[in-house]
């Protein structure tokens, strides 16, 4: 099952095949400026589905992201009730193959466990966006984020605290519809139980 | 050195007396792909001999990777070959599937053969592009293989979330089922890369530049080729038509049907054409492997593997046909969720070594475009 590739020995080129190359390109800047331009189906390629040559004017407008993209991990937080769907059960921590997520898990006031984290830091400045600390949350709490620009002024701002992790699950439905209705229902459903076994007014994030 | 390997040297240089100097190409070189030193002895412009160093992007990948448990170290197998990320995941996958006894759904198995050959594709035009670059065509050819390049990159994204870096194979299948949108845009790939690969070959294939820089430069014998231990396209364009694929017919590829295109005489020409007939043969294998796709249940993508991979002492190899040649996991486990020893067989390295043998007695141009024919990505050479 094999095949020998021709090797053109026979062929006296003078000149054709230089000729030849320079028509493709010839044809294509012709072409340029009538192709179609597509990106996903389904998804409105660019505004006004343009044709032909074009730039993507970057920061004004942005070529559309598939749902799956992994950016940075964040947390997720509810919309109405305003609880936290992290419960610091140390999987995403385990998970991570550069160990840069820390947990401090909270404690009420007699030392007892509770599912709430105290304290969750992320390092920006390390990830491989491996997305493998998303694969490992059992609570849909920690999902990646479809953020591009990530430049920080100092590296201390790399060092991301919960605070500024946290965004809201009305945030991560629009940026990514079909991923998180695959995890919702679950999530939900363990936030439900989650915020049973929290005292009143721990993990609720701050309007 | 053996006898007949010596360098002719053309008397006139001779005569004149000259001595030979040392020439030292890189570390940060435009045409070393990536960061490489070649120290050239030169007679004239004629190469005496040659001596690469290597080592300046070795990240200890290898002893990383023993610190780590098994699932965590798939996202490092990314970084070896940075090109084809998707063919890096897949011997690993492989051979800890192999030592813990896991089995493959079948829909898993489609799903990275289609990876594999998509793999295959973009790199191979990425190849020729950047033989040309190294050839002084520059630029153009390289933007013809971005711009197909950048379809099949839009694919992986869509499937597993990134483009270069896909993480995208687990242990006993693959992390994501594929989106609804991926089967439409795949059917557009394949349907026009035969298009594009005329479109190519008509621009390249007998371009006199092209000929004139390719035929007859570099040739490396098939018994000193086997002798160095070089496997894929640079193996298989010096007339041994050594595929893994057909030798090991791992995943689906006992089944598929495919031809394994070889060389006449393995120069930098048959280097180039092989690797065009082999993107052509990767078009009808997954042509091939989107109707096995169509017939398999969607999203049974996984088999049961418990969320911490613990694989009984022992070693397993697996090794699979990337598009750099063969590339190769050899784990050894001694029990624990750590594997004891992860040891690469990386392709671009071992088909570096016989880089001195080829370019003895060439011109100093020559040695980029021999360097280049031989596509290695130094990440995986220094790991």
């Amino acid at each position: 099952m094999t095949i020998v590739v021709p090797r053109h020995d026979e062929f006296q080129p003078f000149g054709w095949g230089l000729v030849k190359g320079l028509l493709v390109t010839a044809s294509h800047l012709v072409r340029s400026y009538f192709r179609r331009n597509l990106r996903i189906p389904g998804k409105e390629p660019f505004p006004g589905g343009r044709f032909g040559l074009f730039t993507v004017k970057y920061p004004e407008e942005r070529a559309p992201l598939p749902d799956r993209y992994r950016g940075l991990p964040i947390l997720l937080y509810e919309d109405s009730t305003q609880s936290e769907l992290c419960t610091a059960c140390m999987s995403c921590a385990r998970a991570c193959p550069v160990g840069i997520i820390h947990i401090e898990q909270g404690v009420d006031e007699v030392g007892k466990k509770i599912p709430y984290a105290q304290g969750f830091a992320i390092e920006y400045g390390t990830c491989l966006n491996c997305g493998l600390c998303a694969d490992a949350c059992p609570f849909g709490s920690i999902v990646m984020d479809h953020v591009l620009e990530t430049a920080r002024a100092s590296r201390d701002e790399l060092w991301m605290t919960k605070e500024r992790l946290l965004h809201p699950v009305s945030y991560y439905r629009e940026i990514a519809p079909t991923v998180w209705a695959e995890i919702r229902e679950e999530a939900m459903k363990r936030l439900d139980g989650t915020v049973k076994r929290r005292p009143a007014g721990v993990g609720v994030v701050p309007k | 050195m053996s006898e007949e390997a010596a360098v002719h040297v053309p008397m006139e240089i001779e005569d004149l007396g000259t001595e030979p100097i040392t020439l030292n190409v890189g570390p940060q070189h435009p045409s070393t792909h990536g960061v490489f030193r070649m120290k050239l002895q030169l007679q004239g412009e004629t190469i005496v001999s040659l001596e690469p160093i290597l080592g300046y992007l070795h990240r200890c990948q290898e002893k990383l990777a023993e610190g780590r448990n098994y699932l965590q170290s798939i996202p490092y197998t990314d970084r070896l070959d940075y090109v084809c990320s998707m063919t890096n995941n897949h011997p690993y996958v492989m051979a800890v599937e192999k030592l813990a006894g896991i089995e493959v759904p079948r829909r898993a198995e489609c799903i990275r053969v289609v990876m594999d050959e998509l793999t295959r594709l973009l790199n191979h035009a990425l190849f020729v592009g950047f033989l040309l670059n190294d050839m002084g065509a520059w630029l153009t050819p390289v933007q013809y293989a971005l711009r197909e390049r950048e379809k099949i990159l839009d694919l992986f994204e869509m499937a597993s979330g990134s483009r270069m870096m896909c993480n995208y194979m687990r242990f006993g299948g693959v992390a994501h089922d594929l989106p609804e949108e991926f089967m439409p845009l795949l059917t557009k790939v394949v349907e026009e890369f035969p298009a594009f690969v005329d479109e190519y070959e008509r621009m390249l294939t007998t371009n006199e530049v092209l000929l004139a820089r390719c035929k007859n430069v570099g040739i490396l014998p098939p018994d000193r080729a086997v002798a160095y231990g070089v496997t894929g396209p640079v193996l298989r364009a010096s007339t041994v038509a050594y595929d893994v694929r057909k030798v090991e017919r791992y995943s689906l590829y006992g089944e598929l049907d495919f031809y394994v295109p070889v060389g006449t005489i393995g120069d930098v020409y048959d280097r180039y054409l092989v690797r065009v007939y082999e993107m052509r043969q990767s078009v009808r294998i997954l042509e091939q492997v989107m109707k096995l796709l169509a017939e398999t249940q969607p999203g049974d993508i996984q088999s049961k593997v418990p969320k911490t991979v613990k694989p009984p002492a022992g070693d397993a190899y697996a090794r699979i046909e990337s598009p750099k040649g063969e590339l190769g996991f050899y784990l050894v486990s001694d029990g624990s969720e750590k594997p004891y020893r992860w040891r690469v067989r990386a392709p671009s390295f071992v088909n570096l070594t016989p880089l001195e043998e080829m370019c003895r007695g060439h011109k100093v141009a020559d040695v980029i475009v021999i360097f280049g024919s031989i596509d290695v990505t130094m990440a995986e050479v220094d790991r």
